[in-house]
């Protein structure tokens, strides 16, 4: 059997709650355990971790998967096969703000309904607009694209 | 050829983000693809409060995990959901390259 694909996870975590972020930090970890190459987005890299979120987000960095700032979001949107978006819920608002960088891949923005558009001109779909939604994102990951759920 | 969706849902009861992981599971066994949902700190807690839709999920052929740590610090038996308990492995598992993910974070 052949190997699968890589994967290029971006974690991005737009969270402001502690345990969210630590929570976040930890599945980052949990998704390198298969081989994945995952890069963290903080939306605010300053801002204090609780102890567990510190040491996770050393062990990331121990082996070489980059903890990083907003201004990398669109690089890294743009090459993620798998993208989790780790944000307090809605209708919290939102500071991770694609650019149109981000728009180098296939990708497509799906927003609950509650929240707006990421930046106007990217791909998006808004979740329970319609009926319709679930095919139209299989359609979209069948063809090869990524989905961001904000 | 991808066969497999993979879903990873993290969020709590009130974000309805269930019920979108749930459409869209089944959305994708009518295409016969296969599905495994992995849960997660609050998106232990949605399975929890939602044992019907687990039920069909299960009932429509879908492989449903949730995080052991999770759920121990939340009190919830996986067992009596019907529910694997699993690990990040299984995590890491559901975003093989093979597949395609949609995460609800």
């Amino acid at each position: 059997m052949s190997a699968p694909p890589p994967v290029r996870a971006l974690v991005a975590v737009e969270a402001a709650a502690p345990a969210t972020v630590a929570e976040a930090l930890r599945a980052a970890v949990g998704l390198t355990l298969r081989g994945a190459a995952v890069e963290v987005i903080l939306a605010d890299p300053d801002r204090p971790l609780l102890p567990d979120a510190a040491r996770a987000r050393a062990t990331l960095a121990l082996f070489g998967h980059p903890v990083r700032g907003p201004a990398h979001l669109d690089a890294a949107l743009a090459s993620a096969t798998v993208i989790e978006v780790w944000r307090d819920p809605p209708p919290a608002a939102l500071t991770l703000r694609p650019g149109p960088a981000a728009e180098a891949g296939a990708l497509l923005h799906l927003c609950r309904s509650t929240v707006a558009a990421p930046v106007a001109g990217v791909q998006v779909l808004h979740l329970d607009a319609d009926d319709g939604w679930p095919d139209r994102v299989l359609d979209h990951l069948l063809a090869g694209g990524a989905v961001a759920v904000w | 050829m991808v066969s497999r969706l993979g879903l990873v849902l993290a969020t709590g009861p009130a974000t309805g983000d269930l019920a979108r992981a749930c459409a869209l599971a089944h959305a994708a066994r009518r295409r016969g693809l296969a599905v495994e949902l992995f849960a997660m700190h609050d998106g232990v807690r949605a399975l929890a409060a939602a044992p019907a839709a687990v039920l069909a999920l299960l009932d429509d052929g879908c492989e449903v995990i949730a995080c052991a740590t999770s759920a121990d610090r939340a009190g919830i038996d996986l067992a009596r959901l019907g529910v694997t308990a699993g690990s990040q492995d299984d995590h890491a598992a559901v975003t093989d390259g093979r597949h395609r993910v949609v995460a609800f974070t």
